[in-house]
This record gives structure tokens, C-alpha cells and sequence, in this order.
């Protein structure tokens, strides 16, 4: 009896205290283990935290590429943000190479629940994913927002529809005109001078006049024949997200592009086997041979590499904006965003945290552009690191990047952009003339988007 | 004991279960899901789905859809004879060789098989690095190193397509070698002998003697190839993408830009429906012609 009571009356106790903590949970207590690896390829953090995020990157974007200033950025940033929470530990997970394949692949995690907390996305496709993104305007001040260049704003970070700030543009890259300085003291602008240049270079022992990505890939549409449709004035859909390219002025432009090409074909000034260049290193390597070529239309990203294959040659070389008809700039800026899918608000704040600290706060975005070679999108980076407003490159990149369209976030892009490839090829190739192979490629749009 | 032993061989049912039941989970109702999705319109880009015939109209109605088919047959049949044929001679030799003890044969049917273990994906990339036109293709620098000029492999269409063949028959090859190396062991050497007795010689010998003999190999082998053959898509994605301008996109890297690139999971699968009905057709008839008399022959 006595022994039922004293059982009694320390549950009660037990039941009391609870009850008088006024139902206040207690913060899990964190153990971290002494002499611990913080960032190891499968984790970063305390092993022990009790809250588990995930986020998910491309490889060269992850700590564990092998390129050593990437590493070890990546590494020291994570290893401080994790040092600072030891209550979490982040699992990353590495994105399929592939595109189209990583998009299939994201879709199907964004509609299934199973996608990671943070998440890498190509700045292209952020609108199909606009229904399963968290909103992120409370962890990012209005200042800030206005920090980043506008055409990201606008493109891609806040959802048309409610207006809240939906993703985070990380860094962007762009297709110019690279050219030696000593052959082409003045980069040509229009396409004229294009052409001019480009035979004077064959006349002075150049193999090429000038080169390009002709292998059947987006390097095609996003380098080649967009940013000069753009130039026009054309537009590739409506406001709806339906093909109109091939119809009335936007027609008339295209075949306009397609005619330039053809010319600098048929003026010798491009060779047909530019559709044989599809990789980095191929245009890389054309640059490297010496009396092969003095300019050529590639990548911003290609700075790298060039600066690996060129070495001190690098010297003679500098980036300049696309020819346009008639030389008014206009480029396409790419890029990667950062989606946030965590529904708790306290996990969304840490995750958004860590994202912020190693790739798209002001420093992250410093360190890791830095890092990789990659272009700031944030106005307060350019202006505030010597990196960026002293390089040279750097300064030739912002300049070029002032006058930027994005490619139409619609899903008849990838079908577009698809075509107009192969019409493209089909030109440079003598099978078509302009204008079939643009009429050709819009009956293919119309036959696949119905 | 011997009672139950009978009823096994009498109700084999039971020990095919296994099997059946992984037959129907892993293939039959994958296949039967993909006929099914060939019906609709699905998409990745879209939640909700119907039921439909759009993406049969849509293969119907795209205006390149013949060149594809022009493509893959094209490919295939360049390659299953080829195939057929060096495999053969391939393993002609190989069987003449072991039979005489020549050295080193083994080497050599190890060596030639090691392009068949190369998955496709690097097949495609290494013979990239051999046929690309840029300033990295292995081949063209050779070339231009003892004063040829370079050959674009794949630029123009048809050299590309040639290319492309051509890379798949060396890949191909050695599978044909080893199943007609199988076969040519079943054939007794006592025929042989007979033959060589009543003074027939070596052509005579293989058109009476191998080549009838063969035939079921020959079936199974041909067959085999060109259901392989249909279905390349690795080595073509890594050597040319379909590309330049689909000169040598076959309906397999159809169903991928369908599926991968559009998002349109219905005319992927509808096109995968169409290659599994033509694989299906070709074995018909090669069982029409090849095997319907083989059983005098047996």
C-alpha cells in the first residue's frame, strides 16, 4: 500500500513537472563527438545533429570535385557553416549530368515529395518547378533582392503569379566572342565586319575565319542563333508559351540569322566542320594550334580551360560581345538557381542559411565565383571584390552582360531549341536554304506541340 | 520417392513458377505499362493524363518520321550483314586455327571479344576521339602527319552515317564470331572427311555442309543481332547525337529526344511500341525462312 503510494505520487510529480513547464519542449541536447571529420564526402556536420537536410548539386558544384581552389572553398566554407550549427548535418546528393535527364529526374522528386531540401536548378526551368518552391522573401531583405542584376529578377526569381521571390540566381555564363587581340585589335560587331574580318584572317594564314559550337546541342541556339535573333527583335513564343518563330516578322528575322550563316559558309570564312564541335575542349583546342584561328563564339566558362591550354598566349586574347547586325549588344545569360522545397520553416531557415553562407550570400557568392571562375550575378560583388572589378576578363564579362534576354521559360523551348538546331546544321551543311529549313523546323514545332 | 519425382515432370508448373512470376513483374508488365502509356498523352510537365491516340498520329505526322525509318533500317541491315559475314569468316578462322593448334588463337578470340565487353557509351566517346574533325581526332591528326588531308568522318551526312555503321559493325562483330564459333563445334568432323573422300571442296564444303548445318545458330544469331542492332543508342548518343541534322538518328534516340528532351513520355513509348512490333516482325521472318525447313536438314 505504502509502496503504491510513493509510485503513485512520483508519477504525479512526473506529470506535474511536464504540465508545469507549460508544455514547452525541450531542445534536443547535441553531443558532438570529439576529434570529428566536419565535411567527409557523404556529410557535412555533427554526425550526431539531430535535424538532417539534404541539398543536391551538380559535381563540379560539390566538395567533392577534385579541382583544388573548388575544393577547398567548398570545404572550408562548409566546414564553418557546420562548425557554427552543430545541431545539423547535410547529406549531399550529385545531380545527373545530364539535362534533360536531371530535369526528368527533379520533376518527378518535386511531384513525389522526394527532393532535397536545397536544391541546384538550371535558371531556364525554375517556372515548372514554381508550384512546389517555398517562398524565400523572409530570408532575404528587399536591399538584397535589389542586389542581384535585374534580367535575373525578372526572369527567374520571382513567381509571375504571387510575386514572391521563389529562387536565388547563383552565378551566370554567357556565349561572346573571343578573339586575339593581336590579329583582331577591333572585334567585329556586325555581321558585315564579321565577314570582313573573318576573310582578312584566312588571307593572313588563319585556317579558320571564325568558329563556333555546330555540334547538334543547345551550345547551338544559345550561342549561335538566339542571342542574333534576340538582336533583331524576334521572339520564339507568345505570351501564352506558343511557338510563333516561324510565323510573319519572327519568320523573316530567323531566316535573316540563318542567311548570315550561310554566307560566312559560302564566303569561306566558317567551315562546314563546325558541326564536328560540340565539347569545350574542342574549341579549346582549335584556339591552342597555332595560325588556326583568331576568333570564335564560346562560352564565358571557357576562360578556364583557355587560361589551362593558352597559358601566357592567354595575354593575346580577350572576350567581346556577339556580332549583331547591326551592332547594338545583346546577349543570352544562363545560369543555375537555387530551389528550396523543406516545408518546416525552421529547417527551410537553416538550409537557406547554409546555401546562402557557401554559394549566394554576398561572400559565398564572392568565394565561389572566385572559386570557380564563374560571373557574380550580384551588383555589391562586382563593385566590392578587386577580383571581379580589377580582372580584366571580369571587366570584359560585365560589360558584354549589360544587355541580356534570358531564353523563354516555357516547355516548348527544349522543342524549339531542338529544331531550330537541326535547321540550323541543315544550312550550315548547304541542304536547305534559310528559309526552308525555318519553315521546315516550324512544321516539326507545330507537328510535336499540339 | 520415384511418385514424386514423376509429378515434377508431369506438373513442371511448379518449378517454372519462380520464374514466371519474374518474367510477369520485371518485363511482362513493364511492357504492358509502356503499350499502355503509348495510348495517352503523358508528360512529365503535366500532373494528369488521357487516354488518346496522338502519339501515333504525331510519329505519323512528323515530317522527317521516314528519314528515321531510313536511318534505322539502313543501319540495321548494313550492320546484320556485316556482321553475318566477318562474324562468319571471323570464326571460320578461329575454328581452323583451334582445330590445328595454332598459338596465340585463343589471344586472338579474346582480343576480338573485347570490343564487344566495351560498354556503348565508351565505345562512342573513344571513337570520337579517333574520327572528330577538331584538332583532337586521333585519325585526322595521323593523316595530316604524313601529308593526306583530314576526312571529316562526321560532318556530312552520309560519310557520318557510313561512320557510325562502321563503328557498330567492329563493335558488333564479335558476338557473331563466338555464337557462329559455337555453332561451326557441332558440325562432326566425320562429314568433313566424308566430303573431302567424295572429293568436294572447301567452297563446296561450306555451302553443304556448314551452312545447312548452321542454320539454327544462323537464326538465333541473326535474331539476336538485329534486335541488338535496333536498339543501339549508347554509341550513337556519345559519337554523334543523332546528329548532323539526324543523319544518324535512329528510332531508339527518337524515343530518348522524345522522352529526355520533349518530355513526352506517350510518343516515347509509342515509339518504343513501333520498334518492339518491327523486332517481333523481323524474327517471324526470319523464322519463315530460315528455320521452316531446317527440321529435313536436322
Amino acid at each position: 500500500m505504502k509502496k503504491g503510494f510513493i509510485l503513485c505520487a512520483v508519477l504525479l510529480g512526473v506529470i506535474v513537472s511536464f504540465t508545469w513547464g507549460g508544455g514547452k519542449k525541450e531542445e534536443p541536447k547535441v553531443t558532438v563527438p570529439p576529434n570529428i571529420e566536419w565535411v567527409t564526402a557523404d556529410r557535412i556536420g555533427n554526425p550526431n545533429a539531430p535535424i538532417t537536410l539534404t541539398f543536391a548539386v551538380e559535381f563540379s558544384y560539390s566538395h567533392q570535385i577534385q579541382t583544388p581552389s573548388r575544393r577547398q572553398y567548398l570545404t572550408r566554407r562548409m566546414e564553418e557553416w557546420a562548425k557554427q550549427h552543430p545541431e545539423v548535418k547535410l547529406i549531399p546528393q550529385i545531380l545527373p549530368t545530364n539535362q534533360a535527364e536531371r530535369l526528368a529526374k527533379q520533376l518527378e522528386q518535386a511531384a513525389s515529395g522526394t527532393i532535397a531540401d536545397g536544391v541546384q536548378i538550371d535558371g531556364q526551368w525554375i517556372p515548372l518547378f514554381y508550384r512546389w518552391l517555398q517562398p524565400l522573401d523572409a530570408f532575404f531583405t528587399k536591399e538584397e533582392v535589389e542586389d542581384w542584376l535585374e534580367w535575373c529578377r525578372k526572369e527567374a526569381m520571382i513567381d509571375p503569379s504571387d510575386g514572391k521571390l521563389k529562387s536565388i540566381w547563383m552565378l551566370t555564363a554567357f556565349v561572346g566572342l573571343w578573339h586575339n587581340k593581336q590579329a583582331v585589335p577591333n572585334p567585329p560587331r556586325t555581321w558585315e565586319d564579321t565577314i570582313r574580318i573573318g576573310k582578312e584572317l584566312k588571307a593572313k594564314g588563319y585556317a579558320n575565319g571564325l568558329l563556333t559550337w555546330g555540334g547538334k546541342d543547345e551550345q547551338i541556339t544559345f550561342g549561335s542563333v538566339f542571342p542574333m535573333f534576340f538582336g533583331l527583335g524576334g521572339d520564339l513564343v507568345d505570351k501564352e508559351g506558343k511557338p510563333i518563330y516561324g510565323i510573319g516578322a519572327n519568320r523573316e528575322k530567323l531566316i535573316e540569322v540563318f542567311a548570315f550563316w550561310d554566307r560566312l559558309v559560302k564566303e569561306g570564312v566558317v567551315p562546314q566542320r563546325v558541326i564536328d564541335l560540340k565539347s569545350n575542349g574542342d574549341l579549346v583546342a582549335e584556339a591552342a594550334k597555332p595560325n588556326n584561328v583568331a576568333m570564335f563564339l564560346g562560352g564565358s566558362w571557357l576562360l578556364s580551360l583557355l587560361k589551362d591550354n593558352l597559358k601566357g598566349e592567354l595575354d593575346n586574347w580577350n572576350f567581346g560581345h556577339t556580332p549583331q547586325k547591326t551592332g547594338a549588344p545583346m546577349q543570352i545569360p544562363g545560369g543555375h538557381n537555387l530551389g528550396f522545397f523543406q516545408k518546416d520553416p525552421k529547417k527551410l531557415a537553416l538550409i537557406v542559411d547554409f546555401m546562402k553562407y557557401v554559394y549566394v550570400g554576398k561572400d559565398g557568392m564572392a568565394g565561389w565565383c572566385e572559386a570557380g571562375g564563374y560571373i557574380p550575378v550580384r551588383k555589391s560583388v562586382f563593385r566590392d571584390f578587386p577580383v571581379f572589378s580589377q580582372d580584366r576578363f571580369m571587366k570584359a564579362f560585365q560589360e558584354v552582360i549589360t544587355v541580356g534576354r534570358t531564353r523563354p521559360n516555357v516547355p516548348a523551348y527544349s522543342v524549339i531549341s531542338e529544331h531550330v538546331q537541326e535547321a540550323w546544321q541543315n544550312v550550315i551543311l548547304g541542304r536547305q536554304t534559310p528559309a526552308e529549313a525555318v519553315d521546315a523546323a516550324f512544321r516539326r514545332t507545330q507537328t510535336q506541340i499540339r | 520417392m520415384k511418385k514424386r519425382s514423376s509429378a515434377y515432370y508431369t506438373h513442371p508448373l511448379k518449378w517454372l513458377l519462380p520464374m514466371l512470376a519474374m518474367l510477369i513483374l520485371f518485363y511482362l508488365y513493364p511492357m504492358i505499362d509502356v503499350i499502355r502509356y503509348s495510348f495517352t498523352n503523358v508528360s512529365i510537365l503535366r500532373p494528369t493524363y488521357r487516354y488518346t491516340l496522338d502519339s501515333y498520329l504525331k510519329i505519323m505526322q512528323d515530317p522527317e518520321i521516314l528519314h528515321t525509318f531510313y536511318v534505322t533500317f539502313t543501319f540495321v541491315f548494313s550492320n546484320v550483314m556485316a556482321q553475318l559475314v566477318i562474324g562468319m569468316l571471323l570464326a571460320l578462322f578461329l575454328n581452323f586455327g583451334i582445330r590445328n593448334r595454332y598459338p596465340m588463337t585463343i589471344a586472338v578470340r579474346t582480343v576480338v571479344l573485347i570490343a564487344w565487353m566495351i560498354p556503348g557509351v565508351l565505345v562512342g566517346i573513344v571513337w570520337r576521339l579517333l574520327l572528330s574533325s577538331s584538332n583532337f581526332g586521333i585519325i585526322n591528326y595521323l593523316l595530316e602527319v604524313i601529308g593526306f588531308k583530314r576526312i571529316e568522318f562526321l560532318v556530312q551526312p552520309p560519310v557520318a552515317l557510313l561512320s557510325v555503321i562502321i563503328v557498330n559493325i567492329w563493335r558488333g562483330t564479335a558476338f557473331t564470331m563466338i555464337m557462329e564459333y559455337a555453332g561451326l563445334q557441332r558440325i562432326p568432323e566425320q562429314l568433313y572427311e566424308a566430303a573431302k573422300v567424295d572429293g568436294a571442296g572447301a567452297i563446296t564444303q561450306f555451302f553443304r555442309i556448314t551452312l545447312p548445318l548452321m542454320k539454327p545458330i544462323l537464326f538465333i544469331n541473326l535474331v539476336l543481332i538485329t534486335i541488338y542492332t535496333f536498339n543501339t543508342f549508347d554509341m550513337i548518343l556519345a559519337l554523334t547525337g543523332g546528329g548532323p541534322a539526324r543523319a544518324t538518328e535512329v528510332l531508339t534516340l527518337s524515343a530518348y529526344t522524345q522522352m529526355f528532351k520533349f518530355f513526352s513520355m506517350g510518343t516515347g513509348a509509342a515509339i518504343s511500341v513501333i520498334l518492339l512490333v518491327i523486332n517481333m516482325s523481323m524474327a517471324y521472318v526470319y523464322y519463315r525462312f530460315i528455320l521452316s525447313d531446317t527440321k529435313g536438314v536436322e
